[in-house]
């Protein structure tokens, strides 16, 4: 594996940026009320990069979306509290939640293909943020577009100014992406699995573009990806999740070293490694996600538990210290 | 391989920098080879160039009552022969398409920008707004078009002449006394009134698909409200199915207008529509038939190159629709 870039440059006392208590978004559908996310808290610091881990449809999205309050409809968040920068964004009223939404807290989308407009040239949808929040002329929001466009490593940027997403490679648009969701400063960026999408070296080169935009700007990044890979190498705090809670949140190298939940065990010692001997089959977790609608009573994980318990069953486990800032969700951890 | 006899390459054809092909070249590249959509497309033109030049290019005035020249055969003095009262049927024809060209383009761009605009924000905002603006549309759509349209103009005729009586107290603009102009007014707003359901619920069906696209969302997480997402991204998107809308309701609208004064309550006379010329004509289509075919046929080739042009868009502007 990749070193491992550790920067406990966090200090206690640094103003947070984002601040969950207790966050939790419900579905309600035919069937019954689906939780998607139940009781997540967060902190995250200027200059961190936050990594959210889990497998599909565990609420990393809903989570970023929650922060921007864009939980897609009929979705609502129904509990919790949730601060930018001291801010309680669930008090606001919709426009005054609009202001906030590019200069305090932005997105990196998954599929820059889709999340841009076919129909309106690359450079005009930069300017649009600018033109909204700075209320630049079209002439200033235009040279700031293309400074941002050279400033994520688009060559030519006054000619990929005037250019459409589909003339644009995959790498280069997700520079476009970061380049629109940075042009405002946000205080706070998500990045909803940024290189989902792209193949492996550009996914390198935008990751340390987000890197380095990081270092640049100070921003506080929250990186959503099922990809440990990318975590251990980006991130100075990890929350794994599972089933819409935090299970093991705590600094990437501890947790990583000294893994104490079943599941993140589970999702560690099923990554890939070249020197992994090939006669042996993948290591996986049995089982699949409970749906979110039939949630078990006790730990949600009992069900794909090795090491569950009848105490596992009964209640469900709270985050406990391990050790300085790791967490662990799990009733038997101490037996590991 | 031994490449030694090849000609050298010559970099400059290897490496030609040829401009991709944008979505509008691939579609103006599929309309140009499509002959029935440019023959529509010529006939079109022509239509609006003498509508525009009426009255420059009609040998008679179309008012002008010739009492030696009554119900007149065509012949080398009236092409199209002359009507009971003596007027010339093909410079009547010619300013019937003014007529036609004036009501259809305000009743077509009236629809279509408050079906624009009524069907994207309501698509987009949803709820019981956009339940409320469904049914008015659905409602709309459950009558007979010609029979809705010919009631608003008979319910609304005493009104707005009453009003531009009071305007002209006021204001003293001649126009507004001018019954044959009022009339157009009165057709153009009754058509106008039912029309613009058609692009309402185009509209509506496609900001419903496009607004769950990953854009909107991003434009959104941007700060964008959604009237900055409607005008600047819903609309355009949409551009392409409403200019085919535009082109068939254009027709529409014609057929629309000389029905309407086929049935009396269109143009007043003496302005000159093509429906009325057909309703006048009618009595006497055993002796005289060219007062009806005039301007029968007239309207059918105006209809059928409307129609050709619109499909040819459809075409063009839908790789889907296209065949091999």
């Amino acid at each position: 594996m990749a070193p491992m870039q550790m920067d406990s440059s966090i200090k206690a006392d640094a103003p947070v940026v984002l601040d969950v208590h207790d966050l939790q978004v419900c579905f309600p559908t035919r069937e019954g009320i689906v939780t998607a996310l139940d009781g997540l808290s967060m902190q995250v610091s200027p200059g961190e990069i936050i990594g959210l881990v889990g497998e599909s449809g565990c609420g990393k999205t809903t989570a970023a979306l929650s922060f921007m309050r864009l939980v897609p409809k009929p979705g609502k968040i129904t509990a919790g509290q949730i601060l930018i920068e001291g801010q309680d964004i669930l008090k606001l009223g919709p426009s005054e939640m609009r202001t906030l939404r590019g200069p305090s807290v932005a997105m990196i989308f998954q599929d820059a293909l889709t999340a841009l407009d076919p129909r309106m040239p690359v450079g005009r949808q930069i300017m649009e943020p600018l033109q909204i929040h700075q209320h630049l002329s079209s002439r200033a929001a235009r040279a700031r577009a293309i400074e941002l466009l050279a400033s994520v490593g688009i060559p030519a940027p006054e000619k990929r100014f005037s250019q459409f997403s589909h003339e644009f490679s995959g790498g280069m648009r997700q520079r476009a992406m970061i380049a629109l969701a940075l042009s405002c400063s946000p205080r706070l960026l998500l990045a909803d699995e940024p290189t989902t999408a792209l193949d492996v070296t550009v996914q390198r080169q935008i990751m340390s573009l987000i890197k380095r935009m990081r270092d640049e700007t100070d921003a506080a990044i929250i990186l959503i990806t099922h990809d440990v890979g990318v975590v251990a190498e980006m991130c100075d705090q990890v929350i794994v999740m599972y089933a819409g809670s935090a299970v093991e949140t705590g600094p990437t190298r501890t947790v990583f070293t000294r893994p104490t939940h079943p599941y993140t065990i589970g999702l560690l010692s099923s990554t890939l490694e070249l020197t992994r001997d090939r006669s042996l089959p993948l290591n996986a977790i049995p089982g699949l996600p409970p749906e979110l609608i039939h949630l078990p009573s006790g730990c949600v994980f009992a069900p794909r538990c090795p090491r569950v318990g009848d105490a596992c069953r009964e209640a469900r486990p709270v985050l406990e210290p391990v050790e300085s800032g790791h967490q662990v969700s799990c009733w038997r951890w101490k037996e590991g | 391989m031994d490449n030694s006899t090849l000609a050298p390459v010559d970099a400059s054809s290897m490496w030609r920098t040829e401009k991709a092909r944008s979505f509008w070249d691939d579609v103006f590249y599929h309309f140009r080879h499509n002959w029935m959509g440019m023959a529509g497309l010529v006939v079109f033109i022509l239509l609006c160039l003498t509508a525009i030049f009426a009255d420059k290019l009609a040998p008679y005035d179309y008012l002008n009552q010739d009492w030696n020249a009554i119900l007149k055969q065509p012949s080398a003095a009236h092409i199209m022969g002359t009507d009971d009262i003596g007027r010339d049927v093909f410079s009547r024809i010619l300013m019937g398409g003014r007529t036609a060209l004036m009501v259809a383009s305000c009743i077509t761009v009236a629809g279509a920008i408050i079906g624009l605009l009524v069907g994207s924000f309501g698509a987009f905002i949803g709820g019981k707004v956009d339940a409320a603006l469904v049914w008015v549309v659905d409602g709309l759509m459950s009558f007979p078009n010609i029979w809705l349209a010919a009631f608003i103009n008979v319910a609304t005729t005493p009104t707005l002449k009453a009003w531009a009586a009071s305007l002209y107290t006021v204001t003293h603009w001649g126009f507004l006394k001018d019954e044959v102009l009022i009339s157009y007014g009165v057709v153009v707003f009754s058509i106008g009134m039912v029309n613009w359901a058609w692009p309402a619920r185009l509209v509506r069906s496609q900001v419903l698909s496009l607004r769950e696209r990953e854009f909107v969302e991003a434009v959104r997480a941007l700060g964008g409200t959604a009237w900055w997402i409607t005008l600047r991204h819903l609309i355009p998107n949409v551009l392409g199915s409403m200019i085919v809308l535009v082109t068939l309701s254009f027709g529409n609208a014609m057929l629309f207008e000389s029905s309407l004064s086929f049935l009396g309550i269109g143009i007043r006379p003496p302005g000159a529509s093509w429906g009325a010329m057909i309703f006048q004509g009618i009595a006497r289509v055993r002796t005289h038939p060219y007062l009806v075919l005039a301007p029968g046929i007239t309207l059918a080739i105006v209809m059928l190159s409307l129609q050709f042009l619109g499909d040819a868009l459809n075409d063009a502007l839908n790789p889907r629709n296209r065949n091999a």
